[in-house]
C-alpha cells in the first residue's frame, strides 16, 4: 500500500498583542500630553514682570528661563515619542493586513488539507495514487510557504515592538530630553507652522506640502497647534484625526481641572461640555475597529469646540475617506450642535454598515456639522433650553454660511483622496439640505446629492442646482418638506420643494410616514431607517439601479396634502383616534361597578 | 341628563390626552427593558453559538443608548451593542458566513440576503443582528433601531454612559 504524505495543518499566526487601536490610544495620549506640554512651555517663555526691578527681575527672568528651558527638554523628548509612537501604529497596521491575508490562507490551506485526507481515506484502490501525491507535493509546498512567511510576520511583529522600546528609552530621562531639545536636526516649528498658516484655503497645496514633510516633523506641527492641523482641509483624515483627539484630551484634562478649582468662564464651560459630548460619542464606538487597518474606526476629522455660538463644530466619520472607494457625508439641519452627535452617529452608522452590505466596496461615512445651524425648539416655543431662531430659521443667510463651509470641507476631501477618485455624496437633511444646495450651486465637487426633508432648495430645478445627480427623499406626511414652493404652493423661504416633479431630481421611495399631528415631526426624522435608508444605501454604494422610486409631487400618483391640510388631517385623525380610546375607556367605567357610577 | 353632559367634556380631554402622547412613561421603560432583555439573551445565547462554531476568542463589547429622533423631537431610543472578537481563521471565510447563517436561522433570525459575503444581518423583533466576519475579526452588533418611548425615558436612556459587557466564557 502506497503511504501519501499529506502535511501536517498550518499552525495559526499569533494574536496580536500591540494592535493598532492600542498603538492609537498610546499615541493619543502621549499627543495629549505633549499639547498641553508645550502650551505650559510657550506661556513659560512669554511671562515676564516689568514691574520689578534690580536682582529681583533678574531672578524672576533667570527662573522663568530656566524652567522653559527644562520644559522644551520635555517637549523634546515627547515629540520623539509621538513619533515613534506613530511609526509603531503604522507598523502594527501594515501587520494586521499581513495578518488578514495569512489567516485567510492558512484557513484555505487547512481546509484543501483536511479535504485531501478525507478523499484518501475514501479511496479503496490505488487508481488515484498519483492524484494524491501531486496534490500532496502542492499542498506541501503551500503549507511550508505559509509557515515561513508567518515566521517572517512574527519577527517583523516582534522588531517592531523592539524598535518602540528602543525609541522611548532613548528619551525617558532629563539628560536625553536635553540632547533632543539641542538636536540640529529638530524640526523648525515656527517656520513649518508660518508656511501652514499660508497655505489654508488652498486644500491641494497644502496636502502637496504636507506630505514632503518627515513623520517628526508633521508630528511637531501637530502638538504645537492641533487645532490647526486637526482642522486644515486638506490634510489626511488620519493625522487629522490625531490631532483632533489631542486637541479633545488637553480640553478635557485643562478644563476639568479648571472647573474643579472655580475658574471656568463661561465660553470654558460651553467648550467642556461640548469637549464632553464628542468623548461621550466616541466612547459609543470604541469597540467598533477598522477592519481594514485594525484601528479605530472612527476618525475626528473637524473638532472647534468654541466655535459656532458656543454650539461648537463637529465631524467624525466612520471608515476613512481618504481610502474608501465609496464616501458620503451628511449634514444634520435646524437645533443641531455637538450635544446632537451622539444620536446623529447612529443614524450615519446605520447608513455606513448599509452602504458595505451593498458590496461594492469600501466605504467611508462622515457625519458634518461645522456650521451654525438655526437653535431653539420649534415645537415649544417656551422650553427654557432657547427660544426658536426664527430669523435663523426663515432666512438663508446662515444656510449659505454653512454651505461655503461645506464646500471648503469637500474640497479638503477632494485634496486629501489618495488612489482612485472616491465616489462622493452629499447629503443634506433638514435646514442641512439648503446648506448642502447653496454648497451644490457654487460647485461642490460630488458624484450624487441626496436632499431628504428639504424645508428648500436654492433653484427651482435639480440642472439649475449641479451636475450632479440629485436624489430626493420626502415624506408626503413630513411638514418641513411642505414648506417649499411647488406645485400646490408652498411658503417657500427657503427655496424650491425639490420632491416637486417640476424640479427634475429623482425621487426615490420613502414611505409617507405616520399621518398623526404628534407624529409629524418623528417623520422629518426617519429617513435613516427603512426603506429611505435603503435607498440612500444603493445610491451612496454607486448601486443606483437597485434604488426604487415614487412620484414627483405634481406628477400622476404624486398627489399630496399641503402643509394646512396635513396639519388638519392629521390633528382630526389624532383626535378621531382619542376620542375612541377615550370612548372606550368611558363605556368602561360607566358600567356599574365602575368609577362613574355614584 | 347631567352625567352624560358632564362625559363630554372628560371624553374630550381624553381623547386630546390618550391620543395624542408619545406614551406614558413606565409603558415606555419597560418597552426599553425588554429589549434590553432580549439583547442579553440573544448575546448569551445565539452570538455565543457563532463564536464557538467560528472558533473566536478575545471579546470585548459595549452597550449604548441614543435617542431616535432630534433633540426636539427625541421621538425614541436606539439601543446598540457592539462586541468584536479575533479569529485566527479555523474556518474559510465561505464556511463562516454558511455556518453563521444557518445558527441565526435556527435561532429564528429572518435573514434576507443570505449570500451577502460583507456582513451576516438578521432580524427578530426589535432587534437587527448584524455579523461582519473576516479572516481575523469578527465584529457583531445587536441593535434596537429604535424603541418609541415618552421624551422622558429617551433622555434618560440617552444620558446613561456607555456601558462595558460581560462575556461569560
Amino acid at each position: 500500500m502506497t503511504i501519501i504524505h499529506v502535511p501536517a495543518h498550518v499552525p495559526a499566526c499569533p494574536i496580536m498583542v500591540s494592535t493598532p487601536v492600542g498603538a492609537q490610544r498610546l499615541g493619543t495620549d502621549l499627543r495629549a500630553v505633549a499639547v498641553a506640554v508645550k502650551n505650559v512651555q510657550g506661556w513659560a517663555s512669554s511671562i515676564s514682570a516689568p514691574e520689578w526691578e534690580g536682582d529681583t527681575a533678574d531672578a524672576h527672568d533667570h527662573a522663568a528661563t530656566r524652567f522653559a528651558v527644562r520644559l522644551d527638554g520635555a517637549e523634546a523628548a515627547l515629540d520623539r515619542a509621538v513619533t515613534a509612537a506613530d511609526l509603531f501604529e503604522e507598523r502594527l497596521a501594515a501587520l494586521f493586513e499581513r495578518r488578514t491575508t495569512l489567516t485567510a490562507e492558512r484557513a484555505e490551506v487547512n481546509a484543501d488539507i483536511d479535504t485531501l485526507s478525507t478523499e484518501i481515506a475514501a479511496a479503496t484502490d490505488e487508481s488515484r495514487v498519483p492524484e494524491f501525491e501531486r496534490r500532496a507535493a502542492r499542498l506541501t509546498t503551500r503549507a511550508d510557504g505559509l509557515v515561513a512567511r508567518i515566521d517572517t510576520w512574527v519577527r517583523d511583529r516582534d522588531a517592531a515592538e523592539a524598535d518602540l522600546v528602543a525609541a522611548l528609552r532613548g528619551v525617558d530621562t532629563v539628560a536625553e530630553g536635553v540632547q533632543a531639545a539641542a538636536d540640529p536636526g529638530r524640526p523648525d516649528v515656527a517656520a513649518l507652522t508660518t508656511r501652514l498658516r499660508g497655505l489654508r484655503g488652498d486644500p491641494t497645496g497644502l496636502a502637496a506640502w504636507w506630505a514632503t514633510l518627515s513623520r517628526a516633523e508633521q508630528e511637531a506641527l501637530t502638538t504645537e497647534h492641533p487645532e490647526l492641523v486637526g482642522n486644515a482641509d486638506g490634510l489626511p483624515i488620519t493625522d487629522r484625526d490625531e490631532a483632533n483627539r489631542a486637541a479633545l484630551g488637553r480640553d478635557l484634562d485643562y478644563l476639568t481641572q479648571r472647573r474643579d478649582d472655580g475658574q471656568l468662564s463661561a465660553a470654558e464651560k460651553r467648550v467642556l461640555e461640548n469637549a464632553t459630548y464628542v468623548r461621550d460619542a466616541l466612547g459609543e464606538y470604541a469597540d467598533q475597529i477598522d477592519p481594514e487597518t485594525g484601528a479605530a474606526l472612527a476618525n475626528v476629522v473637524v473638532y472647534q469646540p468654541g466655535l459656532h455660538s458656543g454650539d461648537g463644530g463637529i465631524a467624525i466619520s466612520f471608515g476613512n475617506p481618504d481610502t474608501a472607494d465609496h464616501v458620503s457625508v451628511n449634514v444634520p439641519g435646524l437645533t443641531s450642535e455637538t450635544s446632537s452627535t451622539s444620536g446623529n452617529l447612529a443614524k450615519t452608522l446605520a447608513l455606513h454598515q448599509a452602504a458595505l452590505d451593498e458590496g461594492k466596496g469600501t466605504v467611508a461615512s462622515v457625519y458634518w456639522l461645522d456650521y451654525d445651524a438655526p437653535s431653539g425648539n420649534p415645537i415649544n416655543p417656551f422650553d427654557p433650553l432657547g427660544q426658536l431662531d426664527f430669523g435663523g430659521v426663515a432666512l438663508t443667510d446662515k444656510a449659505e454660511a454653512g454651505g461655503e463651509r461645506f464646500g471648503d470641507f469637500i474640497d479638503g476631501l477632494r485634496a486629501s483622496d489618495e488612489g482612485d477618485r472616491a465616489h462622493l455624496t452629499a447629503i443634506g437633511h433638514s435646514y442641512g439640505s439648503t446648506a448642502v444646495g447653496y454648497a451644490l450651486h457654487d460647485g461642490l465637487p460630488v458624484d450624487d446629492a441626496i436632499i431628504i426633508g428639504s424645508p428648500g432648495q436654492p433653484t427651482g430645478t435639480a440642472a439649475e442646482l449641479t451636475g450632479a445627480d440629485v436624489w430626493v427623499g420626502s415624506m408626503d406626511h413630513d411638514p418641513v418638506s411642505l414648506l417649499g414652493t411647488g406645485d400646490r404652493g408652498g411658503i417657500g423661504a427657503l427655496g424650491h420643494d425639490p420632491a416637486d416633479v417640476d424640479f427634475g431630481g429623482h425621487r426615490f421611495e420613502t414611505g409617507d410616514g405616520a399621518l398623526r399631528v404628534e407624529k409629524l415631526l418623528d417623520n422629518h426624522s426617519s429617513y435613516f431607517s427603512g426603506t429611505s435608508l435603503d435607498n440612500m444605501a444603493h445610491v451612496v454604494a454607486g448601486n443606483e439601479g437597485e434604488v426604487s422610486y415614487q412620484p414627483g409631487r405634481g406628477a400622476p400618483g404624486g398627489d399630496y396634502l399641503t402643509l394646512s391640510e396635513l396639519l388638519a388631517v392629521s390633528t382630526t385623525a389624532t383626535v378621531g383616534d382619542g376620542l375612541l380610546a377615550g370612548g372606550t375607556w368611558l363605556l368602561e367605567h360607566l358600567r356599574p361597578g365602575g368609577i362613574m357610577v355614584p | 341628563m347631567m352625567r352624560a353632559l358632564g362625559t363630554v367634556p372628560l371624553t374630550l380631554l381624553l381623547a386630546l390626552g390618550l391620543g395624542g402622547c408619545g406614551g406614558n412613561d413606565d409603558d415606555s421603560r419597560q418597552a426599553v427593558e425588554d429589549a434590553v432583555r432580549q439583547a442579553d439573551e440573544t448575546i448569551d445565547g445565539v452570538v455565543h453559538q457563532v463564536a464557538a462554531a467560528l472558533h473566536l476568542a478575545g471579546a470585548q463589547g459595549s452597550r449604548s443608548f441614543t435617542i431616535c429622533g432630534e433633540s426636539y423631537a427625541p421621538r425614541g431610543v436606539v439601543m446598540q451593542n457592539f462586541l468584536r472578537f479575533t479569529a485566527s481563521g479555523e474556518l474559510t471565510q465561505e464556511n463562516a458566513f454558511v455556518a453563521t447563517v444557518g445558527l441565526l436561522r435556527d435561532d429564528g433570525w429572518t435573514v434576507d440576503d443570505p449570500a451577502n459575503r460583507v456582513s451576516v444581518v438578521g432580524t427578530k423583533g426589535p432587534l437587527t443582528l448584524r455579523v461582519e466576519i473576516h479572516p481575523t475579526l469578527v465584529q457583531v452588533g445587536v441593535t434596537a433601531p429604535c424603541i418609541e418611548t415618552s421624551d422622558d425615558i429617551a433622555e434618560e436612556y440617552a444620558d446613561r454612559p456607555t456601558a462595558d459587557l460581560t462575556w461569560s466564557s
